[in-house]
């Protein structure tokens, strides 16, 4: 079954059809979260509250990118969350097992299939690009994930986030260079074929 | 000379990557990319950067996000507990403007009546001061009416007895007999208090009323005519303003408030009609007709001016002044005043359960 039906069929009410909408954009909605507020429990929440947020907004889809429709439901409700831990302030913790000792990487245990040297590496490629992420503004961020990092097109991201396209475009570039200047600090954890030149631009 | 790179050498850059740049764009980057080094690099630059952010690993959702029934019935739930709060002000608001609107209708209930009670208590102040000064123009007559009394008095000498009675009292004259003395007066009534004005402070007659011969035999609460002797005492009754004559006072500082000063609360008289009426009254009751003002006939000598000056027994008149108000009309005020008492406490209430609601 193809998204407009399914989108029609949501829109009538088909709970079933707007959960197999669900289905195929949760990975993505979950990892731009995760990506935003860097917070994995958090981003759940965010997601769940998107959805429901996209069912109950459902009538107000005019066709277009549904995909971009629900990341801009992701996005507005990862900058609500935003908002709030500016209101109350809270401090993230890294998760514990039931020992209180602390874990180090959850992607660790959770991924089987590389080598230790490979998990390693892209644990710690993982963590040079996420520190660069949360350092940049909130705009930029939501830009940079959505086309880099989701793949989204300027113009899904121009509807996503409710900007014109020279905006997405002006945000972008300054988003990706900002995230080469903050990259360039982690350049012995990247790949050799990944390490950025040391030129310095203005 | 190297060329500065600025911020659309990056942005287009940066689109190129991604080609969304148009045509003609592109084929003027590309020839500019061949000519500056610093382009190139900047663009690797950025190229890796992309590649590094797509190589970042895509987290996968913990669990499923799809919805059930329950969660939707959750939301709307949700959705009518978050239009609750907006009406909390509201509200509040309304609970407010009522208490303000029960309050204000109190003292418009209020208001009125002692304005309207101020009023009447000065007209009753200046129709207490009317009488008085009628007396007060009578004893200005004081000394031409003395002599002959005096010789009324000596020409019948079986009234010398009353006479002596009533030394004190010399407007009685000859035809006054013992058995008009018994008749009661204004203080030996006990049967009820004529209506008196407490001044809430002595109270001394502007008008002088008389000369330096007084009357100590004057009885409590009597009306004690003017006396025959002395001189000035018209000054202060003449003029009608005087404060209220010291014969009207009783020995408790009271005033005695006749009864056409009473009548005349709802229906006052200039003060011209109403000298006139008295100067006419008391020339008629002088002796031989003539125009004197302020000799009383025979028949009223020594008597009590204030039964037959005013018509009807004191007793009868000695109610309490009360000022009536007009009935108001429409919706009695207490409606609405218990309306708005109930409207505010329920909005009031409502508000405080929504606030705990939302604080919940």
């Amino acid at each position: 079954m193809d998204e407009e039906t399914l989108i029609t069929q949501a829109k009538d009410g088909d709970l079933n059809a707007f959960n197999s909408l669900v289905l195929k954009y949760q990975d993505m909605v979950f990892n731009l979260a995760a990506r935003m507020l860097s917070d994995e429990d958090a981003a759940a929440d965010v997601a769940q509250v998107a959805f429901l947020s996209a069912y109950r907004s459902l009538a107000s889809f005019r066709g277009g990118s549904f995909r971009a429709w629900v990341m801009r439901m992701v996005s507005n409700a990862c900058y609500d969350e935003l908002r709030r831990r500016k209101r109350r302030p809270t401090v993230s913790l890294e998760p514990v097992n039931d020992d209180d000792e602390e874990i180090e990487s959850p992607a660790w245990l959770a991924d089987t299939s590389e080598s230790p040297e490979e998990q390693i590496e892209r644990a710690e490629l993982d963590e040079a690009l996420q520190n660069c992420l949360i350092d940049l503004p909130e705009e930029f961020r939501a830009v940079v994930l959505m086309v880099d990092i989701e793949g989204l097109d300027y113009q899904e991201v121009s509807l996503a986030i409710g900007k014109p396209l020279g905006t997405v475009k002006s945000r972008l570039a300054r988003a990706r260079l900002k995230m080469r200047d903050c990259l360039r600090e982690y350049r012995e954890l990247l790949p050799s074929i990944f390490r950025l030149g040391d030129e310095v631009t203005q | 000379m190297r060329a500065q790179i600025t911020n659309r050498d990056y942005e287009q850059l940066s689109a190129y990557i991604d080609g969304q740049l148009s045509s003609p764009d592109q084929k003027k980057l590309e020839e500019r990319l061949h000519a500056r080094p610093d382009l190139q690099n900047v663009l690797e630059d950025l190229k890796r950067t992309k590649m590094l952010l797509r190589m970042a690993p895509h987290r996968r959702a913990p669990r499923n996000f799809t919805l059930t029934p329950a969660m939707i019935g959750g939301q709307i739930n949700q959705e009518k507990r978050s239009f609750l709060p907006n009406l909390f002000p509201a509200l509040s608001f309304a609970s407010a403007i009522a208490a303000f609107a029960l309050i204000a209708s109190f003292l418009f209930e209020f208001l009125p009546s002692s304005v309207s009670t101020r009023n009447a208590g000065r007209e009753a102040q200046a129709v207490a001061m009317q009488p008085a000064a009628d007396l007060a123009s009578e004893a200005t007559a004081g000394p031409l009416i003395q002599a002959e009394q005096e010789r009324s008095i000596e020409a019948i000498p079986e009234a010398a007895e009353p006479a002596e009675l009533l030394a004190t009292t010399p407007e009685m004259g000859e035809a006054e007999t013992p058995a008009q003395l018994s008749e009661p007066s204004i203080g030996e009534t006990g049967s009820a208090a004529p209506p008196v004005i407490n001044w809430q402070s002595p109270v001394f007659g502007m008008g002088g009323g008389g000369g330096s011969e007084t009357d100590s035999t004057q009885l409590p609460g009597e009306y004690a005519p003017a006396p025959k002797t002395g001189f000035g005492g018209g000054a202060g009754g003449g003029g009608g303003g005087g404060f209220p004559d010291q014969s009207l006072v009783a020995p408790d500082g009271s005033i005695v408030v006749p009864l056409e000063g009473i009548n005349s609360l709802t229906q006052t008289q200039p003060a011209e009609e109403s000298a006139q009426l008295d100067s006419s009254r008391v020339g008629d009751s002088a002796p031989g007709g003539g125009p004197i003002l302020g000799i009383p006939s025979q028949d009223e000598s020594g008597t009590i001016r204030n039964k037959s000056a005013w018509g009807e027994p004191l007793n009868e008149i000695q109610q309490p002044f009360v000022p009536e108000l007009e009935p108001s009309s429409g919706i009695p005020a207490w409606y609405l005043q218990i309306a708005l008492a109930v409207f505010a406490v329920t909005t009031g209430a409502a508000a405080l359960i929504m606030r705990r609601r939302n604080a919940g």
